[in-house]
């Protein structure tokens, strides 16, 4: 591999290169992206062709807004935040209920939760689990659950994702795994083995 | 690797129209006129907010009606009833507003958002009722509206200051002019210069002989009226009025 090919440099480094103009280097940064961000919006949209539209624009808003990125932080949490609003705010656009909602959980703060990296053997699991039962949990439950165990965010990255306080993540985190277990005791699945 | 038949279609497509320079990239200097339009108007959200508080605080102070807390539970009940709770639905909407505002930031949205509104109104409450009791800014605006010497929304404002008292919730305010054995009779006038100025008799709340007052003491007073007779429950006393 080439010492100044894009693969051999960090998202944070290709950033700062797309920053100063570089637009090759923001094409290696969708390479990187462009699956995780499907993965993460057919969390939220069943239609494939929306998700690419919508992954689409939020390369674009990622782009237009990049020199808003501070590159001492990591580039995945902002990018998948864009990608994120981008999502709910489609959802929103299909959705009955009203366009502002409040997060109860995000209200007060919640006893500090660990931030664990989850041990191999429960992130497979938890994998197979969430691919199976996720479209029955609320948007909320699923986004945290995808973002920990699929896209293996830290807590602290998930937080920024939401712009939400991190000791909401920990209770939301723990709350989404309950009712995805409840989702497997209502579809008579065994979950413990 | 799993393949992707999206992937290079949108990476391409976003390619293009950076290329065709349908997209382009923002300058920084964009984000920092941003977030300092942001910070300004949240400042002036504050301090719209920190203005209301203290308005209400005057109004309450100017027109007497803080005396109502010192009468007991019908004082509260009364106090509740004419409290201006308007000026604190539109309070509070600020308030959210301004929640809205500042949890772009990273160091507002990381805090739990009950605390932040908590914040916001300890500070609205703070600044605002501190600058109504301890300095003479909202008398000194009150005679400027008096002197037609203030912009046309803040004279509208403190000219509207000195409210009538609300008779129909049994309040009085006026100046002492006689003084009896178990009553005293008060010259009634609420700036309104309508048909129930005029003189009260009050007979006092029980342990509050009317020697306790002076003639020509302004005087708050809640109760029962019985023709041109009051039946206080409640005497507070107000400050000499402002000229």
């Amino acid at each position: 591999m080439p010492e100044d090919s894009p693969e051999s440099h960090t998202d944070e480094e290709l950033a700062k290169r797309v920053q100063a103009g570089d637009t090759e280097a923001f094409g290696a940064l969708m390479e990187r992206y462009e699956a995780k961000l499907g993965r993460y919006g057919h969390k939220f949209l069943s239609d494939r062709e929306d998700i690419t539209d919508i992954v689409q624009e939020a390369f674009v808003r990622a782009y237009q807004n990049m020199q808003s990125f501070d590159t001492a932080q990591r580039f995945s949490p902002w990018m998948y935040r864009i990608a994120h609003n981008a999502f709910v705010s489609e959802l929103r656009k299909r959705s009955r209920s009203p366009v502002i909602s409040v997060d109860f959980d995000s209200m007060v703060s919640h006893p500090a939760y660990d931030d664990p990296a989850p041990k191999e053997r429960e992130q497979k699991e938890m994998r197979v689990l969430i691919d199976k039962g996720l479209g029955k949990l609320s948007p909320k439950y699923r986004e945290v659950l995808v973002l920990f165990y699929l896209e293996e965010l830290s807590y602290k990255e998930i937080a920024d994702v939401l712009s939400v306080p991190v000791s909401t993540i920990g209770i939301r985190l723990k709350r989404a795994k309950e009712a995805l277990m409840k989702t497997y005791q209502h579809m008579n699945i065994d979950y413990g083995t | 690797m799993e393949h992707n038949p999206h992937q290079e279609s949108a990476k391409d497509a976003v390619l293009a129209q950076i290329r065709e320079k349908k997209v382009s990239m923002r300058p920084k200097v964009y984000f920092t006129l941003k977030a300092a339009l942001i910070l300004i108007v949240a400042g002036i959200i504050l301090l719209v907010s920190v203005g209301i508080v203290n308005f209400i605080a005057f109004s309450l102070r100017l027109n007497g009606h803080e005396s109502l807390l010192a009468f007991g539970p019908r004082g509260v009940l009364a106090f509740l009833a004419i409290f201006p709770w308007p000026l604190v639905v539109i309070d509070a909407l600020l308030v959210v507003l301004l929640e809205e505002l500042l949890r772009r930031f990273r160091f507002t949205y990381r805090s739990p958002m009950l605390y932040l509104i908590l914040a916001i109104l300890a500070v609205a409450l703070s600044v605002g009722i501190t600058l109504d009791r301890a300095t003479p800014l909202n008398d000194d605006l009150l005679q400027s509206a008096d002197h037609d010497h203030l912009p046309p929304p803040l004279e509208a404002l403190y000219e509207g200051a000195r409210a009538p008292a609300p008779h129909d919730h049994g309040i009085f305010r006026g100046t002492v002019i006689d003084i009896a054995t178990s009553t005293f009779t008060m010259k009634h006038d609420d700036h309104d210069a309508d048909a129930d100025d005029g003189t009260y008799v009050v007979m006092p709340p029980s342990g509050i002989p009317p020697s306790d007052f002076q003639i020509g003491e302004r005087l708050y007073v809640a109760g029962d009226t019985d023709q041109n007779i009051v039946h206080a429950y409640g005497v507070g006393q107000l400050p000499p009025e402002m000229k």
